[in-house]
This record gives structure tokens, C-alpha cells and sequence, in this order.
């Protein structure tokens, strides 16, 4: 079973969205973290401990940003890819979502979306959500 | 006894006479001692001729000396003749020195091909215009210049009256920085809403929208399938007008980047919410615009394009950077139905978003002008402030 270490900082969407990979994917949430901060201490607890496949990770976190996470995830742990979520489709926010390394960026209002993404992710693909437009 | 009698009498008439006219001259040389008489007419040999009096032009002396502003006569050249005490004051400079030589040393370097304009405009009539005067020490006076020429027919020279508005431009700057802490304001009240909508809002409907899903999983009849899908459907246009929003109230292409920048995003936003097709032509490229005034152009170009899309009949429209009067401007315009300009701004109901508009674009340092007409389409100028260099 595939192991998903979640961030995102709204409470409600972060348990609708483990239900989903969970009853939906099958997939093994290990945690879920409500800001960056939180998910890098998880992460470096883990060291020798749990083996993580994915992290998926909302764009907009308070304080430090969900891109600037997955940026330092690729420093400290190059192996793990990261699927971007969001509500918005922000040109900005994709092309730096790109540059800082994820994998991918799929919308929060698109759930069968959000399990393809994963899923392609998580078999070693890309995957850019087909909503995307230069909204903003 | 009677002749004596009419002799005291005659005596008494005459001394009487002469009373009455030392009064008169009593009175003449307290007008003249007091300035209230510039001249005689006198009846001489040759006949009647006018006689003034050398201090005659003590009250004018006295009053231009003491007067508010700066005043100066020139010769036809621009040479100074005369100024008063105040110009000194204003530069700083003994006013003795200044006579002799050129007016047109005294405005700042910048501004004297405008001055050398309006100063060949003078010969023909008066002329009134803001400058900046500069003295040796680089003190710079802001003031309006207001140029007479003197004499009938061939001007025998200029006389001009300067005055210092350093405190009505204080003013203004006061009332620019102001809006620009209003426009904050309400901007930081706007990303806060956004980020309301955004960060909570959208998040409980997409978690709603996710939630609803999981009851497909369980079987349902056709009917309530249909009706889920219903409700599922709807929940998409919420989340689609709470993103829509959110991005309006704050789009985070105004955090940072140009002008030209940001149109072009709105131009894109336009045709994408309302099918407005918007040209943007760039003749002039803009200076680096204050964010403030930048936020503040956005909002109102934005207004000014929605008025398109409500009123105009059109699905085209353009917006262009250009320069006017030495200025960079703005213009809005389309070829859609239009309107009486005139008629229209005169009502303050009718044309209440363009008047606030005008008002905030004012506040700013900006002007908007409106030419429209009916089946000629609309034309809509916003210069924007040039910025004025002070001590």
C-alpha cells in the first residue's frame, strides 16, 4: 500500500480529502501536516522510520508556502515526488510549483482529478491538471 | 455811523471768505500729504495743463512693496526692470541684484523652454501658468506666474506677479498621500476578504463537493442520482463565483509586477469572464508607477471596461499607454453606441461611478476627461502626475 504524507491547513478539506485517498485510492495516509514547518519536523522524524511514496502538498500554507516546502523536500529528500494541490490555477503558482520541483498540480474542486494525479505520480509520471489557464 | 457800519461789515464778509478758503487749502494739502491727490489741473498762459506730483506713486510703490506676491517688470528681452522685495524673499536673494538681469535664469532649467513659450505669448496678451523658480543656492519656489504685457499696442515691456504655492502644493501632496493610505486600505481590506473566501470558503465547498461524492458510492435511486448531480453542479458554480471572487477582489498579478503587466491580465480577464475582446497598445511605455496609483488604474480601467461590456453594445475595446501635454496617459475608448458626455456627467445619479472614478483618479494627481457621443463611440483620457521635484 502506497504511503501519502498530507499537508494542507484547512481541517475539514484535509479529513475529506484522507477519506477520499484512503476509501477511493486505497492509500495509506502516514500524517497529516496543517503547515511546512509541521511536515518538515515529520519528515525528519521519519528518517529511519516510515518509508513515504508521495507528499501531497497545498500551494497556499501559512507562513512558509507549499512551494518553498516541496523546494526544500528536493534538497533534503530528492527521492520523494510531490503533487501540488490547490484551489486556484495561478500561472504563478504552476510555473514555480515547476521550478521548486513538483511533479505536478491538480485543483482541489476536481476529485477524480486528484486521484489521477496521485496516481501518476506515485507510478513515476507527471501530471498537469488540464483545468489549468492563465486565471490569474 | 452808517458807512462805518458797512465797512466793519465788508471787513467782516471778507475775513469770513478768506476763512472759508484757508479751510479749502487746509483740506487740499491734507489730501495731497495723504497721498489722495495724484495731480492738478492747473489753468496757465498757455492754457489748461496737468500738473502730477513726484510722490504720486508712493501708495503704488508702497503697496506692490508690501503685497503678498512677487512682482517684476521686464524689458521686451526678459531683462528685469524692477522687482519687489517679496520676489527676494522668495529666492532668497537681495532684489537689487536681481534687477538687470534675465527672468528666464530664474525658472528652473527643466521647465524654461515652457516659459520661453508662454513669455512669447505675452507680447499679445495676459498669460497665467505654474513654474518653478530656482535660485544660485538651488532653492526651488513652486509658484504661478501671472504675465501682463504693459503698454497699449507694442508692448513697452512685461509686468509679472508671481505667486508662492509651496503650501497648496504641500497641500495637495498631503491629500495625494492620503488616498494613496485609503487606496492601501481598502486594498489590504479586499486581499483580506480574498483570502476569507479563498483559504475557508472555497475549502468547506470543495470538501462539500468531495463529501457529496462518496453517496454515489451507495445506491441510490435514478431520481436521486439526478438530484445529486444537481446539487453537485450547482456547488461547481459556487466554487466558480467564490474563485472568481476572490481573484478580482485581490489578483496577485498586482502584487509586484508593471502596469503594462497587469492590463494585460485584465485584458485576458475581460474576454474570459465577458467576452470582451480588449486591444492593448503600448505607444509610450509608462514610468515605474507608484503601486498605489498602479492598484488604483487597475481598479478603474477595470470600471471603465465593465461600462463597455453594460452600456456600450460592443464586444471590442482599447486601452492605450500613450504621453499627452508631456505627460504619460491612459486611453480607454470603444466604438459602441455611446452617449451624451455632457448630459450625462452633468447628472450626478447618472453618471455616479464615472464621478467617483474622476474623483479618485483627482485625489491621486490624475485627471480623467470624457468624450462621448451618441453612435460615435466613447473616449475616456486619464493623464497621470508628472512628478514635481521640491526642496
Amino acid at each position: 500500500m502506497c504511503s501519502i504524507l498530507l499537508v494542507e491547513d484547512h481541517k475539514i478539506m484535509a479529513e475529506t480529502l484522507v477519506r477520499i485517498l484512503r476509501t477511493k485510492g486505497n492509500f495509506h495516509v502516514a500524517d497529516v501536516a496543517e503547515s511546512a514547518e509541521d511536515a518538515m519536523e515529520w519528515l525528519l522524524e521519519q528518517e529511519t522510520g516510515d518509508h513515504i511514496d508521495l507528499a501531497l502538498v497545498d500551494v497556499v500554507l501559512p507562513h512558509m508556502s507549499g512551494i518553498e516546502l516541496v523546494s526544500m523536500i528536493q534538497q533534503h529528500y530528492p527521492g520523494l515526488p510531490c503533487l501540488m494541490i490547490s484551489g486556484r490555477s495561478n500561472r504563478q503558482y504552476v510555473s514555480r510549483s515547476l521550478e521548486a520541483g513538483a511533479r505536478g498540480y491538480v485543483l482541489k474542486d476536481d476529485l477524480h482529478e486528484v486521484m489521477r494525479g496521485v496516481q501518476h505520480v506515485l507510478g513515476g509520471g507527471t501530471y498537469w491538471s488540464k483545468q489549468l489557464s492563465l486565471e490569474e | 455811523m452808517v458807512k462805518r457800519n458797512q465797512t466793519q461789515q465788508q471787513v467782516q464778509d471778507e475775513a469770513d471768505e478768506l476763512k472759508s478758503r484757508l479751510a479749502e487749502t487746509e483740506e487740499t494739502l491734507r489730501a495731497i500729504q495723504e497721498y489722495m491727490v495724484d495731480a492738478f489741473v492747473v489753468n496757465r498762459e498757455h492754457g489748461i495743463q496737468v500738473v502730477t506730483l513726484n510722490e504720486s506713486e508712493i501708495p503704488y510703490r508702497m503697496m506692490v512693496e508690501s503685497m503678498n506676491e512677487g512682482a517684476v517688470t521686464l524689458i521686451p528681452d526678459g531683462t528685469i526692470f524692477y522687482c519687489n522685495g517679496r520676489l527676494g524673499e522668495m529666492l532668497q536673494v537681495d532684489c537689487e541684484k536681481l534687477v538687470g538681469t534675465s527672468f528666464h535664469d530664474l525658472i528652473a532649467p527643466e521647465e524654461q523652454r515652457r516659459f520661453e513659450a508662454l513669455f512669447q505669448q505675452t507680447v499679445s496678451g495676459s498669460v497665467r501658468e505654474e513654474f518653478t523658480l530656482q535660485t544660485v543656492k538651488g532653492n526651488r519656489v513652486p509658484v504661478q506666474l501671472s504675465m501682463y504685457p504693459l503698454g497699449e499696442g507694442r508692448a513697452s515691456g512685461i509686468a509679472v506677479l508671481a505667486t508662492d504655492i509651496t503650501e497648496r502644493i504641500q497641500s495637495e501632496e498631503k491629500i495625494r498621500s492620503l488616498a494613496a493610505e485609503l487606496t492601501r486600505v481598502e486594498q489590504e481590506e479586499r486581499h483580506r476578504i480574498s483570502q476569507v473566501l479563498h483559504d475557508d470558503l472555497q475549502q468547506r465547498l470543495f470538501a462539500i463537493k468531495a463529501q457529496l461524492s462518496f453517496l454515489k458510492d451507495v445506491n441510490l435511486s435514478a431520481e436521486n442520482y439526478r438530484e445529486l448531480d444537481q446539487v453537485q453542479a450547482t456547488l461547481s458554480e459556487s466554487i466558480a463565483i467564490t474563485r472568481n471572487l476572490s481573484i478580482d477582489l485581490s489578483p496577485i498579478v498586482l502584487q509586484g509586477e508593471g502596469l503594462t503587466e497587469v492590463l494585460t491580465w485584465l485584458a485576458f480577464r475581460m474576454k474570459e469572464q465577458y467576452g470582451l475582446q480588449v486591444d492593448l497598445e503600448t505607444k509610450k511605455k509608462l514610468y515605474q508607477i507608484d503601486s498605489h496609483l498602479r492598484m488604483l488604474l487597475f481598479q478603474s480601467i477595470r470600471e471603465l471596461l465593465f461600462n463597455v461590456v453594460k452600456h456600450a453594445d460592443i464586444s471590442q475595446a482599447k486601452v492605450m499607454l500613450d504621453e499627452r501635454n508631456g505627460r504619460p496617459c491612459i486611453v480607454v475608448s470603444d466604438d459602441g453606441k455611446g452617449f451624451d458626455s455632457e448630459t450625462v456627467m452633468g447628472d450626478p445619479q447618472a453618471a455616479h461611478g464615472l464621478l467617483i472614478i474622476k474623483d479618485r483618479l483627482n485625489l491621486l494627481g490624475c485627471s480623467m476627461k470624457l468624450t462621448s457621443k451618441p453612435g460615435e463611440g466613447t473616449r475616456i483620457e486619464i493623464e497621470l502626475p508628472v512628478e514635481r521635484k521640491l526642496n
